[in-house]
């Protein structure tokens, strides 16, 4: 039968006889549920959670396009055909909704029990769907069959979305109380975007066909406005993936932006009158997708690269973890095997010195010529431990200090004492000058100042082959600052090397002229002088010019 | 949470919906599709001289009024009658004997306002082929 005072539609759908918010409230919204739907089902098709949700778009889409159906044909037979799967929609939305509501706040299926339980609510419904108790008949010149529906099932599952809301409304409750700060936040967003959908699908189509029903309306145009809701959900759903990675889906909010800005300009040409109007949408529409598409790539590439660098940083902080562990493990080492070392080295030297002095009786000179190489590699084995022990104590964060008042310019003026016969057996000439002007008392361990000055004069000797090295010692008044200085006119020290000359294990040209350093000398000097609160650095016009090594420590 | 193989315990409420629509969908294509099983109401003719018409505008202004009586019929008659149109189908505006569910309504002053009724001359009142009132009442009465 035909409802004879409308034009049938074009294309199936299409009607002037309609409001054209019919097609701006229907289409977007479908376009919009259905993307997300599908998007994120994509995304996840083996978790629940997406399922369920891209089945609520489904069927939120197969009642607009029913709806649609109903509102633009005029073929009896096709529009209560369509018509009377309204209300098994309308439950089906609310049964799901309630078990997505389920999933989302537990993560995990619901029981078989629920299930059952929702099977007998809906089974009414699925059983007078097709009879008259769910629809009678069509008015065929207004072409609607609101006065042909019956008000108990219409009230059944209208009635049904309502507890859907409260149903919902209470599990959310719930689960809030004991939920993480974080997760609440995406409780309030997923419960509000449900609930709003569910009220305005629910409630003001419910309204608008009772209203029209009863007479006070006269058309249902008010029931348009509640397909909303569902770009309101989708919104809320977009921000939970784009926020919290929710749906186990990964979404940039420019995506969801130009894809909705997209979805919005079209939507434009169902109002527009003129051709003129036509042409400038579309040439914005197009406009849109290219510079969106444009958008969306770039985004994705500086995503991308960040993703990258923030997983390098990872790797590389495990690295470094690893590392420390295992300079933690070689220190220990160190000084357990240096432990080791001491002891033995002590009997040694102990024993190699009482045979040099005829302790056990005469030697011969070949013989004594030998014990005293074993006594001299010994002293200079004892040396390397002691240096090994003190980096390994340095670094364990054990080294210690006995700090007392002591004459600098007594322990330089006797070192310089000490090594000058050392210093002249390689042809050099040691000098030592001050100016006497105060006292240079300092604050610190006496020893370990002498350890690093003899260390200085003595690497100089090292690697001085001809003239003459200079030990001064001065005092700045202004500044209450000694510093001391040993000047050589050695093998000098090149700019690359001076980088890292005061480094672990460093050994610089030096190792080539002296073969016997372990490279520690300089960084235990550091070490020990900036434990001090004073200063250490090197000084020199280049190779084979000679070089100044100087220290500074505050005078008291 | 993942669901990795699907058994019927998990999915239960799927496997039993699912068939159960598609029955449904087959019921409601049959009933409305092929049987034509419902009720189509639509505008008749009434003369107001006659009957107690309802009143109805041309035009959202009311500058042109009809009258009209409200007709209920079973689809499958009038598809037999009719075909798929009923402009121009007197057999539209009358209920007939072979007619299984028909109903003529006039308008009631104290139901539908005296705004609604048109002035008539004779009492009138809703005509029916069904039950009781298809004995009570002159049956078939042209409008």
């Amino acid at each position: 039968m035909i409802c004879y005072l409308f034009p049938a539609p074009i294309y199936f759908f299409f009607s002037s006889e309609v409001p054209k918010l019919l097609y701006y409230s229907h289409i977007p919204t479908t376009i919009i549920a259905l993307l997300v739907g599908l998007y994120l089902f994509w995304h996840g098709r083996k978790f629940l959670l997406n399922r369920l949700l891209l089945t609520i778009t489904i069927l939120f889409s197969l009642w607009t396009t029913v709806n649609l159906i109903t509102w633009t044909n005029v073929n009896s037979d096709v529009i209560l055909f369509s018509w009377s799967f309204i209300g098994l929609i309308f439950s089906l939305i609310s049964i799901y909704s309630i078990y997505f509501t389920y999933v989302f706040l537990n993560k995990k299926d619901i029981s078989v029990k629920l299930k059952t339980i929702f099977l007998v609510i809906i089974s009414p419904i699925v059983i007078f769907t097709p009879t008259y108790f769910n629809l009678g008949g069509l008015n065929i010149t207004n072409c609607d069959a609101f006065k042909f529906e019956q008000l108990p099932f219409e009230y059944y599952y209208t009635l049904l979305g309502g507890l859907a809301m409260i149903w919902i409304f209470v599990l959310l409750i719930r689960r809030y109380r004991t939920a993480t700060p974080d997760f609440r936040k995406q409780i309030i967003l997923m419960g509000a975007g449900i609930e709003l959908f569910l009220f305005s699908f629910f409630m003001i189509v419910f309204l608008a066909s009772y209203l029209t029903k009863i007479g006070i309306f006269p058309d249902s145009d008010l029931e348009l406005y509640g397909l909303f809701g569902m770009v309101i959900f989708m919104i809320y759903i977009g921000i939970l993936v784009v926020r919290f990675g929710a749906f186990n889906a990964k979404l940039i909010a420019t995506q969801a932006l130009i894809v909705g800005l997209i979805v919005l300009i079209g939507s434009q040409f169902f109002f527009i009158q003129t051709p003129i109007n036509f042409i400038l949408n579309g040439i914005t529409f197009i406009g849109v997708i290219v510079v969106g598409f444009f958008l969306i790539k770039s985004v994705k590439k500086e995503i991308q690269q960040r993703e990258h660098i923030e997983k390098l940083a990872v790797e590389l902080e495990h690295a470094n973890e690893k590392l420390k562990s295992l300079d933690k493990l070689k220190t220990e080492f160190l000084s357990l095997a240096s432990h080791q070392l001491r002891s033995p080295l002590t009997a040694i030297q102990g024993y190699t010195s009482m045979l040099l002095e005829g302790d056990f009786g005469a030697i011969g000179v070949k013989q004594k010529e030998a014990i005293d190489r074993v006594f001299q590699s010994s002293k200079h084995l004892t040396v390397v431990v002691e240096d090994l022990l003190n980096v390994a104590k340095i670094e364990q964060g054990g080294m210690q200090y006995i700090m007392n008042p002591f004459d600098f310019e007594k322990i330089t003026s006797d070192i310089v004492k000490d090594l000058s016969v050392t210093a002249e057996k390689k042809g050099l000439k040691l000098s030592f000058e001050t100016d006497k002007k105060s006292p240079y008392t300092v604050k610190g361990d006496m020893e370990k100042i002498r350890q690093v000055i003899m260390n200085f004069i003595d690497n100089s000797i090292k690697y001085t082959k001809t003239g003459n090295i200079v030990v001064k010692l001065v005092k700045d008044e202004k500044t209450k600052k000694v510093i001391f200085s040993v000047t050589d006119t050695g093998m000098g020290i090149t700019p690359e090397i001076k980088k890292t000359l005061f480094a672990k294990f460093s050994r610089g040209d030096g190792g080539k002229m002296d073969t016997t350093g372990t490279g520690l000398g300089l960084y235990l000097a550091k070490e020990i002088i900036e434990a001090h609160k004073g200063k250490v650095w090197a000084e020199s016009p280049g190779a084979d010019k000679g070089s100044t090594f100087s220290i500074e420590l505050s005078a008291i | 949470m993942k669901t990795g193989n699907i058994n019927f315990r998990d999915h239960f409420l799927f496997f039993i919906l699912a068939p159960l629509i598609i029955i449904v969908g087959v019921i409601s294509y049959y009933r409305f599709m092929i049987n034509h099983d419902y009720m189509v109401g639509y505008e008749g003719n009434c003369d107001p001289v006659s009957e107690k018409c309802f009143i109805g505008c041309e035009d959202d202004e009311c500058t042109e009024e009809y009258y009209y009586s409200q007709i209920i019929k079973y689809a499958p008659d009038l598809y037999k009658e009719c075909g798929g149109d009923i402009t121009d189908c007197e057999a539209a505006n009358i209920c007939l004997p072979e007619d299984r569910n028909c109903s003529i309504t006039y308008c009631d002053p104290e139901i539908d306002g005296d705004d609604a009724c048109a002035i008539s001359a004779e009492e009138s009142d809703v005509e029916s082929n069904e039950g009781e009132s298809l004995e009570d009442n002159e049956i078939n009465k042209n409008i």
